[in-house]
Parts: structure tokens; sequence; C-alpha cells
């Protein structure tokens, strides 16, 4: 009888602390593990080898930006892939809606779309970014990078860095 | 609970201490309990515009919307669904899926253009459109829509007795007219009303939304023309006139 007592305590704390845990990190702040090249050197994924866990950096991402959609060049974000729903991205963004700006390795000028906006990888060579499928919708960003919290030699704030001379804002 | 007496023992006020504890964690509770439930099972949302008439009411419709279905990828073409705006990510749209990735989609560029672009929808996108084809922004505007934007499955519609006329109540109403209705002052019977219901029902129920919110009728409502033919030749007054009334006559 006591047992039973204790499981459904147990049962309603646990309860309590999901529902509360699922609703911070989907509203206020939340933690994503790199696992990609393609923001190297400023986020670099597995070079700790703790039996897989806590591989790469571990991320803060803040969500209050999603209040508004409202965003600065240069901030690194983190979206929903466009070719696959369930992948996540994390890229620098570059233009925001209105931006005109040059595409790079062509000779084309393109004004970003009202809503959408450019996303490019710090490591150019191997990122699948806005130069593959082209402007993506700000309804797909789902946080901004804010510091690096693990491993704690890397652990440091991201830096807001804006590309020069790529985009013009009218 | 009840009042604790509030006197010396030690205990009684580490009982109030803990009571007060319950009190303040229910409320984050409660938020996250409403917030897992809006994201992650069922939310609602309200209706406006007319690019899903005539399934949808251009006011006042309250959809509930189940979340389950965009998160797995269980949405197929034909499916009613919400999304966040590809122009505006503040915004939340309500369209019909027609075409899933990998689906060849043809349609007219514009309202009217005999001009035909067939699409295929690229992978990890849909295709969306509004029901009411002639005003609704949607895909043929804007291109496919990543699937990651939408949010929801409309799963249930709900109606009380104050919302604005439903389809339903227009559409039964149009139906229980004769068919063989006298040809108006405007040569239109009724029975061109029944077949071409797909054609005129967004126009007609934006007609009845716009009295239900603004209290306007349209001028040629009121309007109405009173013949007076004559009975006998020479008449100079009223009672030698016989009235033809065209009142209840919709002109426009």
């Amino acid at each position: 009888m006591g047992t039973w007592n204790f499981l459904w305590f147990l049962t309603k704390k646990v309860a309590t602390g999901a529902l509360i845990g699922i609703t911070v990190s989907d509203r206020f702040a939340s933690i994503v593990s790199i696992n990609g090249m393609s923001m190297h050197p400023t986020l670099t994924p597995g070079s700790t080898t703790l039996m897989g866990w806590l591989k790469g950096d571990q991320v803060l991402l803040e969500k209050f930006c999603l209040d508004k959609y409202e965003f600065s060049h240069g901030d690194i974000v983190v979206f929903k892939s466009p070719s696959n729903y369930k992948e996540t991205c994390i890229k620098r963004l570059i233009a925001l809606p209105g931006d005109w700006m040059k595409v790079p390795e062509t000779y084309e000028i393109i004004e970003i779309p009202v809503g959408h906006c450019w996303v490019e990888g710090d490591n150019a060579a191997s990122s699948l970014d806005s130069r593959t499928f082209g402007p993506i919708p700000l309804g797909l960003i789902q946080g901004r990078a804010v510091c690096i919290i693990w491993p704690p030699e890397r652990a440091c704030k991201v830096e807001r860095r804006i590309p020069e001379g790529r985009i013009s804002s009218y | 609970m009840g009042w604790r007496f509030m006197g010396g023992s030690h205990t009684s006020f580490k009982q109030l201490a803990k009571d007060a504890w319950h009190y303040i964690v229910a409320v984050p509770t409660f938020i996250s309990l409403m917030h897992v439930t809006e994201t992650y099972a069922f939310s609602t949302e309200l209706t406006s515009g007319p690019s899903m008439a005539p399934t949808l009411n251009n006011d006042g419709d309250v959809l509930i919307v189940e979340r389950l279905s965009s998160r797995h990828g269980r949405i197929y073409p034909g499916d009613i669904v919400i999304a966040c705006s590809p122009q505006n990510p503040n915004i939340k749209i309500c369209k019909r899926v027609i075409g899933l990735e990998g689906d060849h989609i043809s349609f007219h560029p514009n309202v009217g253009s005999r001009k035909v672009i067939t699409v295929t929808v690229p992978k990890g996108h849909v295709w969306l459109q509004g029901d009411n084809i002639m005003h609704s922004q949607d895909s043929r505007h804007y291109g496919p829509v990543p699937f990651a934007l939408l949010k929801g499955k409309v799963w249930m519609r709900a109606a009380l007795l104050e919302w604005p006329f439903l389809m339903e109540e227009i559409q039964k109403i149009v139906a229980d007219l004769g068919h063989d209705k006298a040809p108006g002052s405007d040569s239109l019977s009724v029975s061109l009303f029944h077949q071409f219901w797909d054609t005129h029902a967004p126009f007609t129920l934006a007609f009845f939304s716009k009295f239900h919110r603004w209290r306007v009728i349209h001028k040629g409502m009121n309007s109405t023309f009173i013949a007076l033919v004559l009975k006998i030749e020479g008449a100079a007054e009223l009672k030698d006139f016989r009235p033809i009334s065209l009142l209840t006559k919709k002109f426009c």
C-alpha cells in the first residue's frame, strides 16, 4: 500500500517536472548539441569522447526571439530543414527580408522575399544552406544561439559576425 | 485546507509553508499543462478571411486543430491544415493540402487567364490552396510550403447560435426555394441558384456575412418599383390605378 502511494507521488512529481520542462524548453531556452561540420570553427561537433553523450558543442538557445520573429544580421539560428521536416539545422543569418544580396559564386543579385531569410554556414565548404535551397521562411526558425555551454574550454558567448559587403538593406 | 490557527506551534507554520508551496507550484504547472496541450494535442483557432469559402465561413468559425498529425508527417492531400504563413511568420493561414512532395500540380497563375503552369512539389514541401480559388493567397502565389511550417490539421468546427450565418443554413434555405418560381425582372429563376451553387456560394455568403457583421444591406435589396397601371383611360385619381408592386425582389 505504501509503495503504491509512493509510486503515485513519484509519478505526479515526474509529470509536473516534465510539463514544466517542456514548456520552458519550448518558450524560454533550450540546449542543442552540434553534430555537423557546417558551422566550424564557431561551433564544432564531436571532439570529446564521452560515450556518444555530450559529444559535440552544447549550445544554449533562446526562444524569446520567436515572439515577433525579429532577428539581426549575423545571428546564429536553429531552424527546421525545408527539405526534411524531421531535421533541425543551425546556420548563420546573412540576410533578412527586403535585403538585396549577391548570391555567392554567381553573378545573380536577389531580393530576399518578405517573410524569408538567407542562411549560410560558417564552413562554406561543407554546408547545406540557402545556397542550395534558397531563402527559407522565417517561420521555420526554432531559436537563436546565445552561448556555448559545453565543453568548458570552449564555453563562450556566440558572437554576431556580420559579413562585410555582402548585402545592402534599403 | 481551511484556516490554520496561527498560534506558536512550529509544526503548524511548516504546514502553512507546505500548503503555500503547493499553491505556488500549481500556477506554472497549470500554465505548462495548457502549453503542452495546445502545442502537442489540440488547440483552437478563429478563422478570418474568405479564402476557404464555402467550406469555412468568412468570419467567426472556431476550429479545433489537432497537432499530432503534422508532427508525425501524417498529412494527406485533401486535409485542411493550419500553417505558419511563409509571408509573415506572425500570422497563421488555413488552407487545404492539394499535393505532397513529388506530386505534379497544374494551375492557372491568374484567375481568368488560360495559361497553365505545372509544378513539381519539391522534397519536404506541400502545395496549399484555399477552397475559394478566386479569393485566396496560397501556393499559387508564394510557391510550395515547407512541411515544417504546418502546425496542425483541422479536425472539427464548433458552431453556436450567435455565430454568423453558416454556409449550411444558407444552402438549406436556397435548396428549399421552389425550383420553378417565375423569373424576376432580371429573368433569373431560382433554379439558376441551385445549379450554380458552387459558383455563387462565396458571394452569397459574403453578402450575408457583411450583413451580420456590419448591419448593412445592399442598397438594391431595399429598392423597389411600383408600377401603376391605368384601370380606365384618362385616370386622374389614385383609385383608378392598379398598383403592381415589385417588392421583395433583389435588384442588382
